[in-house]
């Protein structure tokens, strides 16, 4: 499986296809075109970016000249999937083509462009000799990602004092400018040269050849560094092939080793995946024996560590679930927990009536009550009624949801009601059919979760955030993917990661998911590393099928309840293992993942983005610092600010 | 046939939780009903494919979240979109107050090229039930009063009127595809130096 992908770079299929593709971009229109293209005046087509040797070229080709992938499936089937082919444009076989009489292609060479315009969704082309030449709109899109992708390749800088002027760096210029000296000299050491065009793409091999001079240096070595993507596939290979044989992951491991690909492989920041299995559940008999006699739960942690490798049985789930949310706590004996348990369980009632006693007037003249409630009475009418508990008319339990969530209003009005809360509660419910107990352990999930709830959602696009640059780290070429084709925004996340996995695993999954997380182990944002795992195991869909963000979207929604638990589990705590045991593990990760950062900025690898990942990474620490304060202050009954 | 360029038409629809968004999008795209959709989270699309004015045309509808919290991350799924269907619930008269934010929000977020004449398509659900409060004439006058948006009162559970909306809503975004050409045409063409022919050749460009 991995090999198609490293086929493509070896240098043979490069001098076969001459081209190299780095960017497309569909539905874009010459509004603005040299005489000799007078014919494709306001004619859609695609956009390309391509290089050959150690030149880019920006072509635009109508849409005759490109072939439509998938659009035959599409003319057959009404199944809503094979639509989605349509917009995967590929460049037909002859990437210029002039069999088509009608239209012609419109290549021109990046060294001839002086700067970019933008304006809107129009990209104007500005030639060295400051003449306007081409206009492309861009229907569909904007022509952000053009401008990035050509970016990423250090082939474009932004203007400091125009916003919309983006300045073509002219390779004749660099080289005058570009001394010896400049040349970051530890990469070329670093490099062994040879191995290299078996790690990376073609285009990326090639940039080597002319990197002094078009100033490509540190964005094209920052890749080829990382061929921990290469060695990230095979951890792919053994875990997804060998799911339920180790020998065969040693024997696999052994070859890769053998092979001098690998040696450069040794020194990198991943180091090779192993897998994880996991584990039995936590067992009755387990159970008691960490119970003293008093009543008392004896070493947590070990506890913790066994539903973290396996889950918990599902006949003394309900138990365990009260003290993985903080409804009882491990040190207490039986008589302080009954103590707790019947205080906690007046205090709910106590709120209860503070709301199932408002009389039609006062919830008439308090909004902020009466908009969480109507949305409540909406939501709870449409969780989970497929499963039993909650199925049918008149449902006592989806009346005793619709209480609990209301209480939590009047426990908690800041955060109120936002939905995704009731997928976070029903399982709870279920699993304990006790109203006042799952009141509190949802309080306790809450806990974990609220900043999901937030009204500018910041805690969700801080998530996002997050996600990405655990992508970033480990899996670059995944991230790379995702940047060029206009979704490292990770939106495709969402749903994941605002109802935990919710949607996406069944109901008896669920469950066990949500004890895994729980346990903090082995990390804090274990969660997000869940989500990574899913999508490396997708990288090979997304990227084979050249998937847009339109296409990454449905896929992934898509995949609800049809992924193997056990599996993403297993993924995700090998991923686990191969960032922390990597040996430049940047301190914007480590923060993530709990733990503590060693060196500020020290060891950032060099790229263009380094401003940008400084600032995140000053983001992210305050972030965190307010996730604390906010979490130590959230449930605080002082709270009385009403954001209506 | 085969030969024939195909078109995709982007359809947004928005309006408040509950008043039926997703039910319509899969009683016209499945032809089918069911009471236990959940609510929806984040943003997700069906596509089917429909012959407008003989042109055979793809229409992606996103269904997208109620809560009016979750739309500050609508920009990424409202772009490039060509038509935007506005759902209120004819029983509840606040779902149809706030079709005006809604398409205020969808006009700043997905910023179209003419927002004054960007085509919507307004859709008064769940005619079925019989605690209407929100009459045709009232939908109708906010209707007019904002550019002649054309309105249609569905039932997605009974699919009464859901086809024939659709097949205005793909319509009207096909005729802004169209139109969206036609504004481009004005542009001067000028002739310049840099007349790289397209040639597949190895001439070695410039570099």
């Amino acid at each position: 499986m991995n090999s198609s992908w490293i086929e493509e770079t070896t240098v043979d299929s490069l001098e076969l296809y001459g081209d190299e593709e780095i960017f497309n971009q569909f539905d874009v229109i010459l509004t603005r075109v040299p005489a000799s293209h007078i014919n494709e005046l306001n004619t859609v087509g695609v956009i390309f970016i391509f290089k050959r040797q150690d030149s880019y070229f920006i072509e635009w080709k109508p849409n005759e000249n490109v072939e439509i992938s998938g659009a035959e499936i599409a003319e057959e089937s009404t199944d809503e999937w094979s639509i989605i082919n349509q917009i995967t444009f590929k460049p037909a076989a002859n990437p210029i083509s002039f069999l088509s009489p009608k239209f012609k292609n419109l290549r021109v060479a990046l060294s001839d462009i002086k700067h970019f315009k933008v304006h809107d969704s129009e990209l104007q082309l500005i030639n060295r000799e400051s003449q306007h030449i081409v206009t492309y709109m861009f229907k569909r899109s904007t022509p952000a990602s053009f401008l990035r992708t050509l970016s990423l390749y250090r082939l474009q800088k932004q203007s400091l004092n125009d916003k919309n002027l983006y300045v073509v760096k002219d390779p004749e210029f660099e080289k005058l400018q570009k001394s010896f000296a400049e040349l970051n000299i530890e990469e070329i050491k670093s490099s062994k040269g040879p191995n290299r065009p078996f790690l990376v793409h073609g285009y990326e091999f090639l940039s080597q050849i002319g990197k002094n001079v078009l100033g490509t240096t540190t964005r094209s070595n920052r890749f080829q560094d990382r061929p921990g993507a290469f060695k990230f596939e095979i951890g792919t290979e053994t875990v997804s092939n060998s799911k339920d044989s180790s020998p065969e992951i040693d024997n696999q491991k052994n070859e890769v080793d053998m092979s001098e690909k690998v040696e450069e492989v040794k020194d990198d920041r991943l180091p090779a995946r192993e897998i994880r299995k996991r584990d039995s559940p936590l067992t009755l008999k387990q159970w008691m024996e960490f119970r003293t006699e008093d009543g008392r739960i004896s070493d947590p942690d070990r506890i913790k560590e066994v539903i973290f490798r396996g889950g918990i049985d599902p006949s003394l789930r309900a138990d365990v679930w009260k003290y993985l949310l903080n409804y009882d706590l491990w040190e207490h004996t039986t008589a302080e927990r009954e103590e707790r348990r019947k205080n906690l369980h007046d205090e709910y009632y106590r709120m209860k009536a503070q709301w199932s006693t408002l009389s039609k007037l006062q919830e008439r003249n308090f909004s902020g009550y009466r908009d969480r409630k109507c949305q409540i009475e909406k939501d709870v009418k449409r969780t989970d009624r497929n499963i039993e508990f909650y199925n049918g008319d008149e449902n006592e339990n989806v009346n005793r949801l619709q209480d609990i969530l209301l209480t939590y209003v009047m426990y908690n009005f800041d955060v109120g009601y936002v939905q995704g809360m009731s997928d976070l509660l029903s399982p709870i419910l279920y699993l304990l059919d006790d109203e006042a107990a799952s009141f509190w352990c949802f309080v306790g999930f809450m806990e974990r979760v609220f900043r999901n709830f937030d009204e500018d959602q910041a805690g969700m696009k801080n998530q996002l955030g997050k996600m990405r640059t655990l992508m970033e780290f480990a899996n670059p070429r995944l991230f790379r993917y995702f940047k060029t084709h206009d979704s490292d925004n990770m939106y495709f996340c969402f749903r994941w990661l605002l109802v935990w996995y919710k949607r996406e695993f069944t109901h008896e999954d669920i469950l066990e998911l949500w004890e895994v997380l729980w346990t903090n182990l082995p990390c804090i944002n274990f969660h997000l590393l869940i989500g990574i795992a899913i999508l490396d195991n997708e990288m090979t869909t997304f990227i084979e099928n050249e998937y847009g963000f339109t296409e990454i979207l449905k896929h992934v929604n898509d995949l609800s309840e049809r992924m193997n638990l056990k599996q993403v589990l297993e993924a995700a705590e090998s991923i686990y293992h191969q960032i922390i045991n990597s040996k430049r593990l940047p301190d914007r990760v480590r923060v993530i993942l709990g733990m503590d950062p060693v060196n500020a900025y020290g060891d950032e690898p060099a790229s263009e983005d380094e401003e940008e990942i400084k600032m995140r990474k000053q983001m992210e620490l305050k972030e965190e610092d307010e996730d604390q304060m906010r979490f130590e202050n959230s449930c605080d009954a002082g709270l009385e600010q009403n954001y209506f | 046939m085969a030969t024939r360029k195909k078109v995709l038409l982007k359809v947004i629809i928005l309006g408040d939780s509950s008043v039926g968004k997703t039910s319509l999008m899969n009683q016209y795209v499945n032809k089918r009903f069911s009471n236990q959709y959940k609510a929806t989270i984040g943003a997700d699309f069906l596509t089917k494919e429909v012959v407008v004015d003989d042109r055979v045309v793809t229409m992606q509808i996103w269904d997208t979240a109620g809560q009016e919290r979750f739309q500050s991350l609508g920009v990424a799924f409202y772009r490039g979109a060509d038509c935007c269907v506005l759902v209120f619930d004819t029983t509840a008269p606040n779902t149809f107050k706030n079709l005006d934010s809604w398409r205020d929000e969808f006009l700043i977020q997905a910023s179209p090229r003419n927002p004054e004449h960007f085509p919507f398509v307004v859709l008064g659900n769940k005619i079925d039930l019989e605690n209407r409060s929100v009459s045709t004439k009232r939908a109708q006058q906010w209707c007019q009063s904002k550019n002649d948006i054309p309105y249609f009162e569905t039932s997605a559970k009974e699919g009464i009127n859901v086809d024939i909306a659709f097949q205005t809503i793909a319509k009207n975004a096909l005729a802004q595809e169209t139109e969206d050409l036609d504004t481009t045409s004005g542009f001067p063409n000028i002739t310049l130096n840099a007349d790289n022919n397209p040639r597949p050749s190895n001439d070695g460009c410039q570099c």
